[in-house]
């Protein structure tokens, strides 16, 4: 896919880019084309401009010349006076003005001068209208211009008076200096529609070069063409000279058309720095359609991949929950059938006699043990993963944790020969504030690792403290072992989830690999830190520094490094006889466990199946302490909680109420506090930790010490003589549910259907009907142990094995014979056993 | 999906070029479109009478329109917009609604009627062949018509045999006395013996009196007649009774050799000056705007085979003498009651001639 995906990407990059540049081709000759398109629209904007700005140029020009032509008329007004020729000429004299250049004269109708020069009709042609009474502007080459105007005498014309204006004073009698664009832009005056341009102002070779040029001609000959439909007209013109704007207004009423013309860059040089403007906006423009295309590029691409992603996000989402939904279940599933296991090794560990029994009972309560631990560690490594874990802080004595660590640890020790080596500072502060669950955790973890890679040689287990200021200290634990050790190179994964190292050595060493994570994740909560130091080989040692808030003024003294056996017959604290006690759970297992938990310390034990049994019975009875089962169908712990404290007829309104949960996550145990509850019992049920939850919720004056009924006789006592049975009454009344009246009752009838009983045995036996022996004698068995008879049971048992032989189908006839010859060897005694258990019976029975 | 992916990327770019693309050429497009607009200018016509009707009002109407033609400009036309009675104003009113920009007022009283009117559109430049008035919008505007009645004049002298000249003429005022002295000067240039006998219509159109006022004058013993009416009723008078004629204002047809020219205005350029002078800004620039013989805006006629080449000669030798700006009203000149009107040496301006001509220069005769 890799492969494909990368040449495919490849060929459409190529073809992306060669995409990317024609279009940049199509932007470019876009942008030329922009580019001549405003330039000719600012030329044409640029031409009308100064089409309009000659237009002015006309209309100041013709102010001049009307104030000349007043000027004039005032003169000739006077003139009508008709003055003497003296005072004519005079006066004529001064309107000259002195200038060389201005020649003044007055004419008759016939074109004789009457003062002054006559006037060449060919050159000034317009001069005539002035005879007919109309005043005059014209314009000759060569000569000048002449202002003429009419002397009247009545409505009719006797004379003309005129003015003229040599070609080298124009410019001065324009006064168009204002008009002035400086040296660039260059006046001149042409006739109407005449051929020859005089330029009045720096007329120079230059300027005849620039007139020659054909574009100037073409140009000129533009105006012209214009100015037959507009007062003014301007172009632009691109010559060899260089760029220009030409203009022209013909002047009103004259044959005078005023022309000119401006360097392009006089008049558009600033206008045109648009271009640069445009030039860089395009360039900009262009560069960010380039990046955002890439942008865009790549976003689509990340898009594409984040949505891969995303799915496999999703997916891997998906299996995390699925995991942890099945890590949460199985935590259920599991701890359920575990709490039956762990109850019933209890129950065999406090029952059973038989040191063989009990031997297999504490492998299987090992085992058990293992597994809740296992279960534990992926369950704290889920949640942690989750985040939903959180510490839950508290008060507690370090002591405490200490000890139940050393009694945890130190059989395991002893188990493989190791040698467990206790050392406390005993000046480390007793009373401190923290998780003490989650610090026994780490502790626990390291010194199991310990314990468990260690095969000879011994554990070192370090508690110390360091003070960080006054309320808080440094708590240290250290493990140091002797055992396999860790190669250098991996001391750094060694926190890694699962990771476990030499797995073919380590093969028969059980574990999840997590406790290292977990234990390093824990610390990390703690803002503490763990640190190890290991020789592949020798060994290893971990230290665990914890920051912990000291709450009390206590040290933690001197403590043992042993404590206690292996397995200790249990002894009930104490003895309860008129305590009542409600347990409601919806497993029937779970019930019988804890109603035989608590059968030892003689209380009351009462159950409910379901939520809502439980708010029957609370209605009927009173209970001193509820346990109430958090998980159950239909009603919930919480559910029934708060049913049974919003009922009003609840007759157990004060009795604590104390949630059983299978479900070990912290924020679940604080949640059941938050609800109501009194206070927790995690499943499987710890006995121990169950009787000190009784001890602290019964009322005191119920509580009484244990008596000597209640301590369990030493084997070597309990182990009857050869002949005499004696009955087990605590195994009876277990069996009795723990009641008196019943194992009483049990115990009679017992007797009494001896006789019937044995003579049935003892038929079978006679006439060697082993089939119904086999029957009979089981029978025995079991009736026999329900009472306590424990001897007699077991040698019921004995026969009735042999009996199964001799029925079996499969059993050769030497086997047969064989335990015939046994059940006729031991039959008597069995007889004898079972008229002295029923005596004892009798006996038993009428002293209850 | 990689494949889709770029695909769909490309359409996107493809889209957001072409757009990019698409609406810089809209701008241009609508941008040259605006460059290229060129002014329009419209231009309105008021008129007396039906332009469909051979005479005055077709001459203007045809010139008018030939002048249009020429500049591009739009013509608008109100006619039969009868003088001294409030339609001139209602005329000028939906023209400048129109959104004309220039207005012609093409009969003699238009003006009087609409002075105060002209001033409230400022924007609309007027031109009228009236002389009465003038404001800052409005100009008059002439040909020099007196220039081709003087050299019809010249012909009559020429041509009379009984040295009387009849002259149907409509109204006593400056235009057609500027007229009749114009013609009599020219008949008295070629034959100083003949006298012009005037009768007045009193109407611009009144067949009926035309034709009375023409068979009278012919009873009186004029052996050639000339009119200054809108229509030909006294042309078809003299036809009818054999009696040379020259026509006034167009170019007829049908007639005998009896026609010898016309007094005619080439109406297009006369149009075609004051439109492009509109169009230069240059229209309202002075008050009177004359058009003469020197700019060939009036003329006479193809001349009837009963004008000798000599007479042809004659006639061309005067034209040429007023080309070269020969002043037809100038030196001494009397008028019919004896009083000097111009001096030697003197011309009568222009403005006199337009405004002010209420005497008939000596050898006119008027018949009641």
């Amino acid at each position: 896919m890799s492969k494909d995906g990368f040449s495919l990407s490849d060929k459409y990059m190529k073809k992306i880019i060669l995409q990317f540049l024609a279009v940049l081709v199509v932007l470019v000759l876009s942008g030329f084309f922009l580019r001549l398109e405003v330039n000719d629209l600012l030329n044409a904007t640029l031409e009308k401009m100064m089409a309009k700005q000659t237009a002015d140029l006309s209309i100041v020009a013709e102010e001049r010349f009307r104030k000349e032509l007043s000027e004039l008329k005032l003169a000739a007004k006077y003139l009508e006076t008709e003055p003497d020729s003296a005072s004519t000429e005079k006066f004529l004299n001064v309107l000259k003005m002195g200038n060389e250049n201005i020649s003044v004269g007055l004419l008759r109708l016939d074109g004789s001068p009457i003062y002054g020069v006559t006037l060449s009709k060919w050159d000034f042609l317009r001069s005539p209208s002035a005879y007919r009474g109309n005043e005059v502007v014209d314009y000759c080459a060569g000569r000048g211009l002449l202002f003429a105007v009419p002397v009247m005498h009545g409505g009719n014309v006797k004379a003309v008076l005129y003015r003229l204006y040599d070609e080298s004073l124009l410019m001065k009698l324009f006064s168009l200096a204002e008009y002035d664009y400086g040296s660039d832009v260059h006046l001149l005056i042409q006739e109407r529609n005449g051929g020859i341009i005089i330029p009045y102002k720096n007329y120079g070779e230059a300027e005849k070069k620039f007139f020659k040029d054909e574009a100037i001609q073409t140009g000129f000959k533009i105006l012209r063409r214009d100015l037959e439909k507009n007062k003014s007209a301007s172009v632009y013109r691109k010559s060899n000279a260089g760029r220009f704007f030409l203009f022209a207004t013909d002047l009103p009423e004259t044959n005078c058309t005023m022309i000119g013309y401006i360097t392009w860059a006089a008049i558009a040089g600033d206008i045109f720095r648009i271009y640069t403007l445009m030039l860089s906006v395009g360039t900009l423009m262009l560069i960010v359609l380039a990046l955002v295309s890439a942008y865009l590029f790549i976003m689509k691409t990340k898009v594409g991949e984040s949505d891969a992603l995303r799915e496999a996000k999703k997916a891997a989402e998906a299996a995390n929950n699925a995991k942890s939904d099945f890590l949460a279940n199985m935590s259920h599933e599991i701890r359920t059938p575990i709490n039956a296991i762990v109850g019933m090794n209890e129950m065999i560990l406090r029952e059973s006699q038989n040191p063989d029994v009990i031997g297999y009972a504490q492998n299987s309560a090992a085992a058990s043990e293992t597994l809740l631990s296992l279960i534990n560690d992926i369950l704290d490594f889920s949640k942690i993963e989750s985040g939903k874990f959180s510490l839950v802080e508290g008060n507690y004595k370090l002591k405490d944790v200490i000890n139940s660590l050393v009694n945890m640890m130190k059989p395991r020790a002893d188990k493989k020969n190791l040698k467990f080596d206790l050392r406390v500072n005993p000046a480390t502060e007793n009373l401190l504030f923290g998780d003490p669950v989650r610090i026994r955790q780490i502790a626990l973890n390291l010194l199991s690792n310990a314990v468990k890679y260690t095969k000879t040689g011994g554990i070192e287990f370090v508690i110390d403290s360091e003070k960080i200021s006054d309320d808080k200290i440094n708590l240290k634990f250290t493990v140091k072992d002797t055992g396999i050790g860790i190669h250098q190179e991996d001391l750094s994964r060694i926190f890694n989830d699962f990771e476990r190292f030499d797995m073919e050595k380590n093969k028969n060493i059980e574990g999840t690999g997590l406790g290292l994570s977990i234990t390093n994740r824990l610390v990390k909560m703690m803002d503490g830190k763990i640190e190890v130091e290991s020789v592949y080989g020798k060994g290893s040692t971990f230290t665990a520094i914890v920051p912990q808030k000291v709450v009390g003024n206590e040290t933690i003294g001197k403590l043992k490094g042993e404590s206690g056996s292996a397995h200790e017959k249990y002894t009930p604290a104490f003895v309860a006889p008129d305590v009542n006690i409600l347990v409601v759970d919806d497993n029937e297992m779970n019930l019988f466990v804890a109603v035989n938990l608590l059968k030892a310390n003689r209380v009351k034990v009462d159950t409910a199946l379901s939520g809502a049994i439980c708010l029957e019975k609370i209605v009927e009875h009173h209970y001193d302490l509820i346990f109430l089962d958090q998980m159950m169908p239909d009603m919930d712990g919480i559910e029934t909680l708060k049913a049974a404290r919003a009922m009003d007829n609840n007759l157990n309104k004060d009795a604590p109420i104390i949630a059983l949960t299978a479900n070990a996550v912290s924020g679940a145990r604080e949640k059941l506090i938050r609800e109501g509850f009194d206070d927790y019992l995690s499943k499987p049920i710890d006995a121990r930790l169950m009787e000190q939850m009784m001890m602290k919720y019964l009322p005191k004056e119920k509580l009484l010490p244990p008596t000597a009924e209640e301590t369990p006789s030493k084997p070597e006592e309990n182990t009857a003589k050869e002949e005499n049975e004696s009955i087990n009454v605590e195994m009876g009344l277990e069996y009795c549910a723990g009641m008196t009246d019943f194992y009483k009752e049990v115990l009679l009838k017992f007797f009494e259907l001896k006789d019937e009983k044995q003579k049935k045995l003892q038929t079978a036996f006679d006439t060697g009907d082993w089939k119904n022996y086999t029957v009979y004698i089981h029978a025995l068995k079991s009736t026999a142990l329900s009472i306590g008879g424990e001897k007699t049971s077991a040698t019921a048992k004995t026969l009735e094995a042999a009996g199964k032989v001799i029925t079996s189908l499969t059993s050769s006839e030497s086997e047969k014979h064989e335990n015939e010859e046994f059940i006729k060897k031991n039959h008597a005694t069995a007889m004898k056993l079972y008229d002295k258990l029923a005596e004892e019976a009798k006996r038993i029975a009428e002293t209850l | 999906m990689k494949l889709t992916g770029v695909l769909k990327r490309f359409h996107i770019v493809t889209a957001a070029v072409s757009f990019l693309i698409l609406i810089p050429l809209a701008l241009m497009i609508f941008n040259s479109s605006r460059t290229n607009e060129e002014r329009h200018e419209k231009v309105g016509l008021v008129i007396l009478g039906d332009t469909k009707i051979s005479g005055w009002n077709s001459a203007h109407y045809n010139g008018m329109k030939a002048a249009c033609e020429k500049f591009g400009v739009e013509l608008f036309l109100q006619e039969k917009v009868r003088e001294n009675s409030g339609e001139c104003p209602v005329a000028i009113k939906t023209l400048a609604n129109q959104g004309v920009n220039m207005i012609f007022l093409a009969s003699y009283d238009y003006s009087r009627e609409i002075k105060d009117l002209v001033r409230e559109y400022p924007n609309i430049a007027f031109a009228t062949n009236s002389a009465e008035v003038h404001d800052r919008n409005l100009t008059s505007y002439f040909a020099r018509l007196y220039q081709a009645r003087y050299l019809a004049g010249a012909l009559a002298g020429m041509r009379t045999k009984s040295n009387i000249i009849g002259y149907v003429a409509a109204m006593h005022n400056t235009e057609v006395n500027r007229g009749i002295n114009a013609f009599t000067l020219g008949v008295q240039r070629t034959n100083p013996n003949a006298k012009v006998l005037v009768m007045w219509t009193g109407s611009w159109q009144d067949e009926r009196l035309e034709a009375k006022h023409a068979m009278r004058l012919i009873k009186a013993g004029a052996d050639l007649l000339t009119y200054h009416q809108d229509e030909d009723a006294t042309a078809q008078v003299a036809d009818k009774y054999g009696v040379d004629f020259i026509a006034y204002n167009e170019i007829l047809s049908g007639y005998s050799e009896h026609y010898l020219t016309s007094v005619v205005c080439i109406w297009d350029l006369y149009y075609s000056d004051m439109i492009q002078r509109y169009l230069k800004g240059e229209l309202n620039s002075t008050k009177n705007h004359w058009l003469g013989i020197e700019r060939g805006a009036v003329m006479l006629s193809d001349y009837s085979p009963l004008v000798t080449q000599e007479m042809r000669d004659k006639l061309e030798m005067l034209k040429q003498e007023l080309i070269n700006d020969r002043l037809i009203f100038s030196g001494k000149i009397y008028d019919n009651a004896g009083n000097v009107r111009c001096e030697d040496g003197e011309a009568i301006s222009d403005d006199t001639l337009l405004e002010d001509i209420n005497w008939l220069v000596k050898g006119v005769e008027v018949l009641e």
